[in-house]
């Protein structure tokens, strides 16, 4: 692959690379546009080579996790050299970003307060399966697990997000 | 993907798409982020910067560390010598409470017969000493 096709498919696929990146660093815009930057340099400087094993998309997608868990390593290594108390203070919720947030509707907010309750693979797999609409084949390739974790994760995801986003009882509308 | 999907799915999928479509919007322009490599490179100041900061602490760390060991292992060199008093010639600035009066007495011994004035004595005169005895002849002695 050339450096301007991998330049061109690179320039299709970043909204989706984009929200791949925040989903990847607990919806932190600041964070998730830094990964991606870091993500490109790595690319288009050739420290990640494109083997055409999998789809670009894959390829490029678990690039970004791999980055970002990176800078999550060196973020927790900084929080417990600098900062323990505050490492050691357990965030169970990764709320979304208040900023990035206000321009999302209120059916989007629930969906993502729900997803907040999940686990970070659970999270990951929805997200890859339903918002990046990749095959579950394909996203146990991006997270580097195997086809049936993938699945028994991706199963017992959806159902707990389904028992959070249900309506409450004697409120058969729902919350949309 | 959407075949075998349960209404459920559709209803999840359709709410992602709805996320994603307003999370699209939002999205950073990709040339910012790819195109110049000058804006990584600032982007990557900060830890770079960082890094200095911390190789210029630990610098100036071991260079105090150093600076303070130097003298405690030159001192004794560059010192000038201090006056050495000996154990026995010191004396405590509270000695004087210690003599009591008539503690000389108690010091010293009278001398033997310090009494009497021996020393001006009359001597033996000195034409005496060294001469010759004198031989009488003998028929003197007879």
């Amino acid at each position: 692959m050339t450096e301007t096709v991998l330049h061109e498919e690179l320039e299709r696929l970043h909204p989706a690379s984009f929200g791949w990146a925040l989903w990847c660093c607990d919806r932190r815009r600041d964070e998730a546009e830094e990964v991606l930057q870091t993500t490109y340099l790595k690319i288009l400087e050739g420290s990640a080579v494109f083997d055409g094993n999998s789809s670009l998309r894959t390829w490029l997608f678990a690039v970004i996790r791999r980055t970002a868990l990176e800078r999550r390593r060196r973020r927790w290594l900084r929080g417990q050299i600098f900062d323990r108390w505050q490492a050691s203070q357990p965030s169970p919720l990764p709320l979304p970003d208040p900023e990035a947030s206000a321009s999302i509707a209120d059916s989007s907010r629930a969906l993502l307060l729900s997803l907040a309750a999940l686990s970070v693979r659970q999270r990951q797999l929805l997200h890859l399966v339903f918002y990046q609409d990749l095959s579950i084949e394909e996203a146990s390739g991006v997270l580097n697990i195997s086809v049936g974790t993938a699945r028994t994760h991706f199963e017992r995801g959806k159902r707990q997000l389904r028992k959070l986003l249900a309506p409450p009882r004697g409120n058969p509308r729902g919350n949309q | 993907m959407t075949e075998g999907m349960t209404g459920d799915d559709r209803d999840l999928r359709a709410r992602f798409a709805a996320l994603r479509r307003q999370e699209e919007v939002h999205a950073p322009g990709f040339h910012a982020l790819a195109s110049p490599p000058q804006p990584a490179l600032t982007r990557a100041n900060p830890g770079r910067k960082g890094w200095l900061v911390f190789a210029a602490c630990l610098a100036a760390s071991i260079a105090s560390v150093l600076w303070w060991q130097r003298p405690i292992h030159e001192r004794p060199a560059h010192r000038p010598a201090a006056p050495t008093v000996s154990v026995t010639a010191w004396t405590a600035p509270t000695q004087f409470l210690l003599n009591t009066p008539g503690g000389e007495m108690l010091r010293s011994v009278p001398a033997f017969g310090a009494g009497a004035d021996y020393g001006n004595a009359p001597r033996l005169p000195q034409k005496h000493r060294g001469q010759p005895k004198k031989v009488l002849p003998k028929e003197e002695l007879d």
